[in-house]
């Protein structure tokens, strides 16, 4: 099946968009995009993501990274146009390179004042007031999806508002209030 | 300011766009902000160098091609095929098939914002500059500098390190010429450009402001004829040298000195559209002033054949 583009969503139910909002640019590390790309998939919206100690996006939190919830997937035609390396790689040979787009994502902030919805979450029941984190990594089926977490047991990105329904979409969909707690120390 | 413009003119003229972006008549801040508008849109094809050597097309909505996967544009544009060369063969034979695709490539586009500026209106009261140019100068010079950096930095991938054989061409599109500025070291680096199988002449060449300086010092021998002179006298002022444009910028950031870029013209390069062009969003409330500009454009290099640069040491 084609991808469309309700596939991979962040929606923002409640508070955005708005002209004071608390939204980031950044790009994605370049190293985890292939490495996604060899796994046939890419950074995608609705995935949690800190900052690295380059200041690119990752998948995931761990204690006390601020965590930012993506907004555009890397495949959007407004975050990038890959074109490949047609100078140096021999399989891109021939290929174009983009002058715009740059190939930075836009995330919201979990701090933020407003309530999202996401598809990208671990499948489990959730219920109300439930903390939410998402793993490190890059592995598609886990890495920067949602998933419950004990409160104190480690940082935590959001509360559930509105446990998981069918969108407008056919997608499943999960909502919360972003939060920061770092893990207690 | 303009040349023949008086601090009494732009004065007159500060105050009378000051009384229009402070009406309550939409129509007369829609001429404030027209105004602002047609100087930011003059002065943004003015400075940008990216934009003289691979200018916008303005680009409408009907023009866009529509895609599954997103509503975001996107204009797909036809690279011309490359077929191999004709053969000479003995009687009794036929030429190889070649099946005929249509290669494309995408533009995609993006926007380009200034940081938003905000101002007391009454601070501004003081200043005898020109209005339009404070609210143009400080977000243009943002942009700009954003729409060439990216246009360089595509640039520099498209023909990839110095000294590498570039996989599309074939040939080194990045080459290091050792000799210092010379009427041979030039004329050398014009042949790079040509050498790709696309066969393409330089119609601009862009240097920065301290490279030119270098390129002036060329004796008269070397220059041929008064050419020396009217350098030596006048500095370097023409924009026609060695049958091609010349552009010299001040973007010492962007390129580097005795960096060299050549490219041919616009329509082998690549395209570059303007879904929006350059508008500047002003709004006045109460004494504070708040404004930023804005453009959605796409660009892309479609034919990587058509750049190169030399870096004369």
């Amino acid at each position: 099946m084609p991808r469309q583009m309700t596939d991979h969503t962040l929606d923002a139910i409640k508070g955005w968009p708005s002209p004071y909002a608390v939204d980031y640019s950044a790009k994605f590390k370049a190293a985890d995009i292939v490495t996604l790309a060899a796994a046939g998939t890419e950074p995608r919206a609705g995935r949690v993501v800190t900052l690295d100690s380059n200041g690119d996006f990752v998948y995931g939190m761990a204690d006390y990274q601020m965590p930012l919830f993506l907004f555009a997937s890397q495949n959007d035609p407004d975050v990038s146009n890959a074109g490949g390396d047609p100078a140096g790689t021999a399989a891109d040979a021939g290929s174009w390179v983009p002058i715009v787009p740059n190939g930075k994502l836009l995330a919201l902030v979990a701090t933020g004042g407003y309530e999202l919805e996401t598809t990208e979450f671990v499948a489990a029941t959730y219920v109300y007031n439930e903390w939410l984190k998402a793993a490190t990594g890059t592995t598609d089926a886990s890495s920067g999806k949602l998933v419950t977490v004990a409160q104190g047991a480690a940082a935590c990105c959001g509360v559930v508002s509105r446990p998981t329904r069918t969108n407008a979409y056919g997608r499943s969909v999960l909502a919360f209030w972003p939060v920061f707690k770092p893990k207690a120390s | 300011m303009s040349a023949c413009q008086t601090q009494d003119e732009t004065r007159a003229l500060n105050e009378a766009l000051f009384e229009k972006l402070a009406s309550t008549d939409p129509l007369l801040v829609k001429e404030a902000v027209d105004a602002v508008n047609d100087f930011t849109r003059s002065k943004m094809r003015e400075d940008g160098f990216a934009r003289a050597i691979m200018p916008f097309m303005p680009i409408s909505n009907d023009e866009l091609d529509r895609q599954v996967q997103t509503d975001k544009p996107v204009k797909i544009v036809d690279k011309e095929p490359d077929s191999p060369a004709a053969i000479t063969v003995g009687f009794a034979t036929l030429p190889d098939a070649i099946y005929i695709r249509g290669p494309r490539y995408p533009v995609t586009f993006a926007r380009i914002l200034s940081p938003k500026f905000t101002k007391d209106t009454d601070e501004l009261r003081t200043w005898i500059m020109d209005i339009r140019q404070v609210l143009s100068d400080n977000a243009i010079k943002d942009m700009l500098a954003e729409e060439d950096g990216k246009f360089i930095s595509a640039c520099n991938t498209a023909i990839g390190a110095a000294g590498t054989t570039n996989v599309t061409s074939g040939v080194i599109q990045h080459q290091n010429i050792a000799g210092g500025w010379t009427r041979d070291t030039l004329w050398d680096g014009t042949t790079v450009l040509p050498s790709t199988p696309s066969n393409l002449e330089v119609q601009t060449s862009l240097v920065n402001n301290l490279t030119i300086k270098q390129i002036n010092k060329l004796t008269r021998q070397e220059f041929g004829g008064d050419f020396a002179q009217e350098v030596m006298k006048n500095g370097w002022t023409s924009t026609e040298f060695m049958g091609h444009r010349w552009i010299i910028t001040i973007k010492k950031g962007i390129i580097a000195n005795n960096a060299w870029y050549m490219f041919a013209e616009p329509k082998f390069l690549g395209k570059a559209y303007e879904l929006e062009p350059t508008t500047m969003y002003i709004k006045r409330e109460a004494f504070m002033l708040e404004f930023f500009s804005y453009e959605t454009i796409g660009s892309t290099i479609g034919n990587t054949n058509a750049v190169a640069r030399v870096n004369i040491s």
